[in-house]
Order: structure tokens, then C-alpha cells, then sequence
């Protein structure tokens, strides 16, 4: 076992034994916190079959105690933990804390990527505590951290050429083409040759056979395993190779994630010749951007005037990509990971400070954001006053802050959607049809983008469509296959269409600023939602 | 000396017969359904209509007909090889299962009277495709599958089940159109996720039975078994379920080299046990674009399959954020998500594609096919696409078969101008200027149920329009 895995289920456990300390109360019946059952690594709440779960709540056990050994025991010191009905393997347990393995038999009991709901239950010798839900799918990535905490640097080992290993830390980083061995739990239950026994380590080498994978700085990362950890119970591993030409640095992010899940963001240490790593220089950006939402068919229908701003700055960062746009005709599918329930802080990372933005319509009243505290530094996301966002001419300026900024943003036409797009309205492409939007008004020279977003049972995933402003019409032409029905690729059911003008992506507005290393640029967006529509293909 | 010239007019008359069609190419016919259960019984649910029907032939007496005594039979126009479909628990006639899944020796027996039939009215090859779903099991009667109040994968509809099937069914609802699609249309995670037919699946014993039986009987007849179409149309880009006939991950099951294995076991060469696919057609003349795997996004479905059969690190599935354009899933990534068999495969020695080349048109058709555009780009471009496919992958020493292709006429969507602008489309293809020999042009006539095709349809020697 690598030893920041044996740690890291030490450090869950000493915590555990502190709370018991001030807690622990032998005639009480245990109760589990709410939202008190989470992923043993990163503390997310969703779980799956074969994944290290803790359990958090008061009077959970008499005291502390550890398995002596695999299999793990389903009784421990007088506890027993039921997951649906089902006793789970016990690593351990406390008064305040235990950790277990969800038993891989409860796999059968989860409807695929579906959302199901475990029910957990806490017995002792004073009794059984409330079912407490957990939402559980058949799949739940999450990384181990050396500190255990969730976030941080990820437990990782370097294997040099020569095949020895050793923790990847910021003095001993791994290089660029070196393989790297990540430790998760929650990868899936689709298991080659066979899913080891509850509470016991596999008995042979066994492999996930089906999806999955790791991003590095968001780059897909080759993979050499990913399988059981050997020897440990419910870990999973994945050696990867780090891309070459990959940025280097002291946290480099780094997730696992299995279609379409996706672990929460560690780091690693990478660096050229390996030993200490050495972050390149910090480079920072900016962004404001004016926009008025209309809303259709939703809960909240009407219009809501925004103005956003971001100035992420860290080490080495690269400049945000222009997208590319569609040729007419053409749908891209966008595909979306789903995100964990717990995103971490990560070092050397910032959103930085303007101080107070102001914004002021060519012969109106001044509206101001204020930057708001995240984890990270500042965001904004002012409300701004009713029919703010028109076209015309908008003076815009911050100071006070780390980044200053001043310029002009032309804010162009709405469009008027001629399509009628009531909520209840089927969109049947499924006889290979096209779906054909229409609208008048905006400006050439502006672009519109329309987007089918699907969002079913965990998947979410859209079809984007754009045109220029001036043709009026954005036509959206399925994928007739041989023997398959018209498809956007998408997922069918229902849906919603977003559709949004605004400036080319390399039309944007650049800012005089200072206290970035990139430019600051502005943008405006008129966004129309029509939810509550069905998708038939 | 008369005798000898007799002969020898014969002998030349017989290498005319089987080199009929694009030389050197093969020219083929593909028969579609039998109802094999009816075959010497009588012909109880009017099929072949084209089959005269003041003879009152059965059901063998047509095909004899069609095959050898008509005035214009696939003998006559010089075709030696053909492929027939045979459904399962009933379906087109064929109950090649009885309910506990035992396969019926009465079917075995109407299988081996209709390829000695067919080998003794002069045809030397023979193709077999099991029809698993659609053809196979529409005209089954009751009981009907039932609905399982279960989602599909990723969606809400309800599925519907088959015994021999290790996955279920779309029902046609408010998400999709598509009854009889497989489960999980285009979702990846099916193949590992989908329901594995939980309620009423007996188990792959049946199914490896009823191949060793169609083997075993293709082997006593001696006809020449030119390829077992072991799941037809594959689409393991949409639908990654269908990759559990070649693996099936929910049991551990390789039913690819079981069912390989009897090829084997009675002499056959175990890779030409495969499956066919079907070629997609862009909506603009000559379009083209590349798929995610590096092929031509028109065989996206033989990407997929060859994909899945490279096992750990070949992928097949949907693949990440590619673009619709003119009808093609262009570009996109195929990545460590798609989802990968855990075992590799050998490739077949026999490519099979479908293949109608036409204008791809949104005008309610069957064919989808622009009935007014002429073809003859689009079917060079996707033949040459196949050679560059077979080039790209290592596999140009495959036989190519073009397993289904427009016959001259006006069925289905399809027009009897297309038939020659296939020809001269191939012609000028890569494929025929590289591989000519290797290939088979099998063309669709369907005889059985379509009032549209008439058969024998006039397709090879001397005048269709795959003679040369």
C-alpha cells in the first residue's frame, strides 16, 4: 500500500477519534450528519458500488476501531452498516466517523448513469440510526490526496525510467512523458476479469474495461492502467503518461474522470529533469461582458440584465482560446462532464480584484458591480436594472483594485425570434427533418448561436448551431443514418434552446487595462431561453 | 469434332456465366428473407409475389423458379452466388427456436433442402445472415415481448425484451421514434450499462447451438459458404449495446470466438464469420469529411466495428463533440471514454458493407435518396473511401463484399438510373482500379414480400446493368 493511502485513511480516522473525544454518549441511539455520506477521497456526495465511503455523524460506534486485516469484517466493535439493506465492509469505525467499502453487489440496484439513492444505517449496541440517503450512481471518481483532505496535491507516484517510485511532491516532481500512478476510488464496477470479492482486494490483476480517463491541465493523458489498486481494498489506479510539451509547474491540475463523471481537480508537481518544480511566470486576463437573458417556458420566465467580469491569473496560464465558428449548415455536439459536488482551491490560482466596475449608457445613470469573495479571489455577477443592456454605447471602467480598466463597449441589436417556440413544443427530427430557427433584426457582422441543450437523467450534452446575424436562419440538419433515426446528437427528451447573439469571438472589445499580462476584453450578448420543449429523434 | 466444338462453346459459355457482372468483378444477388418454415409446405402467406401464380407454386417451387427455370433466372444472367436471411422464433416465417430455445429440427431440415436446392440449380455460394430483431422476429405472432416498466438507458421509455437477445428494445415514445432500435441509442455507457436482459434471456447455449447447426448443415450440403453475416448492419457507433455480440460484458460471455469456433470446427475459414454494416450518403454530391477514427465518415459504422475488434485502446461509440455536416458525423475525438471490448479481435477476412450510393435527400423516402440526383459521384467517392479504408487498416488482402446495392428499379426509394451510375461510379472508383477482383457487388432483389421487386430482376448477363 502506498503510504499516503495508509495515511490518509490514518488521518481520516484520527479525526474521528477527536471528535468522539467531546461527543461520544454510550445511551445514544447513533445518528448520521445530514449530507454525512461521502466519498472516502474527496468528501463529494455521490457514491457507487465498490467505492470507500465515509460516514459522518455522532455516537456512529462506542469507540474507535480498525479492521485487522482483508477481507474486511462487517462488524466492528459491535457496529454494523447496512447500504440498502446490505452490511458494508468496515475499514473503521468511531464515534464520529466510520469508513466502509460500498459492497459491489449493490451495482445491480443502479440503473446506469442514473441517479439512484442509497439508504444507510448506522446499528450499534444502542441501536439503529435514521436511513440516511446518499445519492449513488454506478460511478463516483474521486482522487485521494496526500493530505487527505479532498484537494491539494493527489496521491501520486512517480515511476522513474529505471522503475523505481516515489510521491510526487513539488521537490520531486515527475517529467513530461514520464508515467505517473493516480489513486481514486468510485471508477466503475466494470471489471476485468472479475469483481473481487466485498471488502477483499482483488486476486488478480483487474482492469476497468469500459471509459474513463485522465485530464491533465485539461489534456487527455495516454493510459498505460487503470484497474484495482493490488493489495487495497476499493482504490482504484490509473498510471498515465504526462503529455510531452505539457505546462509545468508546482500544481498542475490533474482529475480522473469516467464518462460522464468527473473527479474533483488535484495537482501535480511537473517539471523538466524532475526534482523541485519551478512555476513559470503568472499570467492574467480579463473579461466584462453586458448581457439581458430572456427566459421562456422556464419557472422564472422573464428578463434579467447581468454584468459578469473575471481576471483569473496564475502561473503559466494560457490565454482563453477563440473558438472557432461553425460554417453554416454544420451542428456541433458539445459534450459535458458532470462536475463533482466539492471543487477545490487550488494553489497559485487566483480571480483577481478591479475593485468596482462601472458601467454607464451613453447618456444614463452609472451602474456599478462590486467584486464578490469566491475561494479563490473575486467574481462579478451584478444584476443590472431593468432594459440596462440596449444598443449603444456603454463607458465602462474599474480601479481600486489590482487590475484597472477603461474603454468603450458598442452594445449591438437584439434579434426577434420568429420561430414559435411555446413550452410543450416537439422538435421531431427523427424522419430526418431539419429544425429550422428564424428570426429578424440583429446586425451583420454579429453572430447568432443556437444551442439544443439536453439534460436527462446525468447526461447533459448540446448541439450548436451558428449564423451570422444577417441570414436570418439557422438550420438544424440531423445525421440521417442507415437504420438509425435523425439524430443531432443529443440526447432525446426534453430539452431546452438557448440561442445568443453577440460579437465574433475574435471581434471582442479590448479594454485599456493594467495589472494583467494579457488583455482585458469586453463583450455583450443578448441570450434567449426557451425551456420546456421535447426533442424526438 | 462437333462434339468437341460443343464443348468448347460450353466451357466458354460457363467462364461468361461466372465472371457476369462489372469484370473482374463478382456480380452476386441477395434474396433477402426465406420463410424457411413454409418452404415445402406451401406458400401460406403469398409470398413472392413476382412468382407466377397460376403454377401455384410453394415456396421452393419459386425460388427454383426465380433462380433457374425462369426466362431470365439469376443462373441465366451468369449469378453462382447468393445470400439469404433467415429470422429466428418465428420471425419471417422462420421458428428456428422453440420456446425453451431448442432449435427445431424441422427448420435444420428446411435449411439443408434449401441449400441443396440451391447447389443443385447451380449455385456455388452462399451467404447467411441471421436476422436477430426487425425481419427477425416481426412476423412472430404472439405473445408479443413484453414492455418492462424499466428506462432505457439514459432516457424514459419503457424496453421490451427477447429471449435471445442480452439487451433490450426502444419503444417508440416521446424521445424517440425508433421501435426496435437497441437500447441506449448513442450513449456510450449502454455497452457496459444497459439492462442485460435480466427477464427472459436463456443464455448464449441457444445461440451457439443454432450456429454450430447452420454450419454444420451449410458443411453437408458442400456448398461453398462464402460468409456468415453473424449480426447485420452492426452499428456499434449508435448503438455500442449491439458490441455484446461480440462480447458480452455482462456475463463474460466471447461470443465472437464461440461462435468462430464452428467455422473452424467444420472447415471454414472462422474469418468469414462477420458482420456487414452500412455506408452512410452525404447530402451533397461528393462531400466528404474525415470520422473521428481517420476513415471517411461514410463508413463510420466499419470504423466503429474495426475499432471495437482492436480491443484495450481501440475504441468504438459515439465519439467526443463530433460535427453534423451534410449528413456525416465529421471529426470529434475518440478517446479513453469510448468504451473498449476487453478482449481483441482478429479482423474478418471479409469486408462486408452496405452500400446504396445516392444523394442523401430529406424527402420522406425509405432510401432518404435524392430520387433526381445523379449518384455517380457520391458512389465513387465511397468506394474509394472503402479502398482508402482497407489501405488505412492493413486489410487489402480482404474479400470486399458490397453486400446489399440498388438493383434497377423503383423500389424502396431508390430509382433504375441509380443502378448504372453505381456501376460507373465503381468503376472509377480506387476500389475497382485497385482490388477489381476482390470484390462482389451483391445486389438487393428481395423476392419474397416486396411487390416492388420483381424478380428475378434483370441484374447481370447480358443487359442489367451490372454486366460488362
Amino acid at each position: 500500500m502506498p503510504s499516503f493511502l495508509s495515511n490518509s485513511l490514518s488521518a481520516l480516522q484520527v479525526s474521528g477519534v477527536a471528535y468522539f473525544a467531546t461527543s461520544f454518549c454510550l445511551a445514544q441511539t447513533p445518528a448520521i450528519t445530514s449530507g454525512g455520506v461521502v466519498t472516502g477521497a474527496a468528501y463529494t456526495q455521490m457514491v457507487s458500488p465498490g467505492t470507500v465511503v465515509s460516514v459522518f455523524g455522532a455516537n456512529l460506534a462506542p469507540s474507535a476501531a480498525t479492521a485487522p486485516g482483508v477481507p474486511l469484517p462487517t462488524s466492528l466493535n459491535g457496529v454494523f452498516v447496512t447500504v440498502n439493506g446490505m452490511k458494508a465492509p468496515l475499514f473503521y469505525v468511531s464515534p464520529s466517523q466510520i469508513n466502509l467499502q460500498i459492497p459491489w453487489e449493490l451495482q445491480s440496484s443502479i440503473p446506469g448513469i442514473a441517479t439512484g439513492t442509497f439508504q444507510v444505517v448506522v446499528t450499534t449496541p444502542a441501536g439503529p440510526s435514521a436511513p440516511a440517503p446518499v445519492s449513488a450512481t454506478s460511478e463516483s471518481p474521486a482522487l485521494f490526496t496526500q493530505d487527505a483532505s479532498g484537494c491539494g496535491a493527489a496521491a501520486a507516484l512517480n515511476a522513474a525510467p529505471d522503475g523505481t517510485l516515489s510521491v510526487n511532491t513539488p521537490s520531486n516532481s515527475a517529467a513530461p512523458g514520464d508515467t505517473i500512478a493516480l489513486f481514486a476510488t468510485g471508477l466503475g464496477a466494470a471489471l476485468f476479469p472479475q469483481v473481487p470479492a466485498d471488502g477483499a482486494p482483488p486476486s488478480v490483476l483487474t482492469q476497468f474495461y469500459y471509459g474513463g480517463g485522465v485530464f491533465l491541465d485539461g489534456r487527455d493523458a495516454s493510459q498505460s492502467f487503470r484497474g484495482l489498486a493490488p493489495g487495497l481494498v476499493g482504490v482504484d489506479q490509473i498510471n498515465a503518461q504526462i503529455p510531452l510539451g505539457i505546462r509545468e509547474g508546482c500544481a498542475i491540475p490533474v482529475a480522473v474522470y469516467t464518462d460522464p463523471f468527473v473527479s474533483q481537480t488535484a495537482a501535480i508537481s511537473i517539471h523538466s529533469g524532475r526534482g523541485p518544480c519551478v512555476d513559470p511566470p503568472v499570467q492574467s486576463y480579463g473579461s466584462v461582458t453586458l448581457s439581458k437573458t430572456i427566459s421562456s417556458g422556464t419557472s422564472s420566465d422573464g428578463e434579467v440584465d447581468l454584468l459578469t467580469a473575471d481576471f483569473p491569473a496564475a502561473p503559466g496560464l494560457p490565454a482563453p482560446e477563440v473558438p472557432a465558428v461553425l460554417q453554416p449548415g454544420a451542428v456541433q455536439v458539445l459534450s459535458t462532464e458532470i462536475p463533482p459536488s466539492r471543487s477545490c482551491p487550488f494553489q497559485g490560482y487566483q480571480e483577481l480584484s478591479a475593485g468596482t466596475i462601472q458601467v454607464q449608457p451613453k447618456g444614463g445613470n452609472v451602474a456599478q458591480a462590486s467584486p464578490q469573495a469566491t475561494t479563490s479571489g473575486v467574481t462579478y455577477q451584478q444584476t443590472l436594472p431593468q432594459s440596462f443592456v440596449a444598443p449603444g454605447q456603454y463607458a465602462i471602467s474599474a480601479s481600486g483594485g489590482a487590475v484597472s480598466l477603461s474603454g468603450t463597449l458598442t452594445v449591438g441589436s437584439p434579434i426577434q425570434i420568429q420561430t414559435s417556440l411555446a413550452k410543450g413544443t416537439t422538435i421531431d427530427v427523427s424522419k430526418c427533418s431539419s429544425f429550422v430557427l428564424n428570426w429578424t433584426g440583429g446586425d451583420a457582422g454579429t453572430l447568432v448561436s443556437a444551442t439544443f441543450i439536453s439534460e436527462t437523467q446525468n447526461v447533459s450534452d448540446a448541439a450548436l448551431a451558428e449564423a451570422d446575424a444577417a441570414a436570418g436562419t439557422i438550420v438544424f440538419q440531423p445525421v440521417c443514418s442507415p437504420g438509425v433515426p435523425g439524430s443531432l446528437g443529443v440526447t432525446g427528451g426534453p430539452v431546452r434552446l438557448v440561442v445568443e447573439v453577440g460579437p465574433y469571438p475574435s471581434n471582442l472589445t479590448a479594454f485599456a487595462a493594467a495589472g494583467t499580462t494579457g488583455a482585458v476584453v469586453g463583450a455583450w450578448k443578448y441570450r434567449y431561453i426557451f425551456d420546456g420543449l421535447a426533442l424526438l429523434q | 469434332m462437333r462434339l468437341h466444338t460443343f464443348v468448347l462453346l460450353g466451357a466458354l459459355q460457363s467462364a461468361a456465366l461466372i465472371h457476369a457482372g462489372v469484370s473482374p468483378t463478382i456480380t452476386e444477388v441477395n434474396l433477402g428473407p426465406i420463410p424457411l418454415d413454409l418452404y415445402t409446405t406451401g406458400n401460406g402467406n403469398s409470398y413472392y409475389p413476382s412468382c407466377p401464380s397460376g403454377y401455384g407454386y410453394t415456396v421452393r417451387q419459386c425460388i427454383q423458379y426465380f433462380v433457374s427455370t425462369a426466362p431470365n433466372s439469376y443462373t441465366a444472367q451468369g449469378i453462382t452466388g447468393v445470400a439469404i436471411y433467415l429470422g429466428v422464433a418465428g420471425g419471417f416465417n422462420n421458428t428456428t427456436w422453440d420456446s425453451s430455445g431448442n432449435v427445431q429440427g424441422t427448420w435444420v431440415s428446411n435449411l439443408q433442402t434449401l441449400l441443396s436446392d440451391l447447389k443443385s440449380w447451380g449455385i456455388q455460394r452462399i451467404t447467411i445472415r441471421v436476422n436477430l430483431w426487425g425481419w427477425g422476429e416481426s412476423f412472430r405472432g404472439s405473445p408479443q415481448p413484453p414492455l418492462m416498466p424499466i428506462p432505457d438507458y439514459g432516457n424514459g421509455t419503457t424496453l421490451y425484451f427477447y429471449p435471445w437477445i442480452p439487451f433490450g428494445f426502444l419503444s417508440s415514445g416521446t424521445m424517440y421514434s425508433c421501435k426496435d432500435c437497441p437500447d441506449g441509442m448513442d450513449s456510450n455507457g449502454a455497452y457496459a450499462n444497459a439492462n442485460n436482459n435480466s427477464f427472459n434471456f436463456w443464455g448464449w447455449s441457444p445461440f451457439f447451438n443454432l450456429v454450430q447447426q447452420i454450419v454444420a448443415t451449410v458443411k453437408t450440403t458442400g456448398i461453398s459458404f462464402e460468409e456468415f453475416v453473424f449480426l447485420d448492419e452492426v452499428n456499434v457507433f449508435d448503438f455500442t449495446t449491439e458490441a455484446r455480440f461480440f462480447y458480452d460484458n455482462t456475463r463474460q460471455v466471447d461470443v465472437l470466438n464461440g461462435a468462430r469456433y464452428y467455422m473452424g470446427y467444420y472447415g471454414f475459414d472462422p474469418l468469414t464469420l462477420t458482420f456487414s454494416v452500412a455506408a452512410s450518403n452525404p447530402s451533397a454530391s461528393g462531400s466528404d469529411c474525415a470520422s473521428a477514427w481517420g476513415d471517411s465518415a461514410t463508413l463510420y459504422a466499419q470504423s466503429a466495428m474495426t475499432g471495437a475488434f482492436a480491443g484495450g485502446g481501440g475504441s468504438f461509440g459515439f465519439p467526443v463533440n463530433p460535427s453534423a455536416q451534410d449528413n456525416l458525423w465529421c471529426g470529434g475525438t475518440i478517446t479513453s471514454a469510448n468504451p473498449q471490448l476487453q478482449l481483441s479481435y482478429p479482423q474478418p477476412d471479409v469486408t462486408d458493407v452496405h452500400v446504396y450510393p445516392c444523394v442523401f435527400q430529406i424527402n420522406g423516402t425509405p432510401s432518404n435518396c435524392n430520387s433526381t440526383a445523379d449518384a455517380t459521384q457520391n458512389a465513387g467517392m465511397e468506394y474509394s473511401d472503402l479502398w482508402a479504408f482497407l489501405s488505412y487498416r492493413g486489410l487489402t488482402g480482404n474479400t470486399v463484399i458490397i453486400g446489399e446495392t440498388q438493383p434497377d428499379q423503383n423500389c424502396d426509394g431508390f430509382t433504375t438510373a441509380m443502378a448504372p451510375q453505381n456501376v460507373t461510379g465503381y468503376e472509377g472508383s480506387s476500389l475497382y482500379g485497385n482490388d477489381a477482383s476482390r470484390v462482389v457487388l451483391r445486389v438487393w432483389n428481395f423476392p419474397a414480400l416486396s411487390m416492388c421487386y420483381v424478380a428475378p430482376t434483370l441484374i447481370a448477363y447480358p443487359n442489367g446493368p451490372y454486366a460488362q
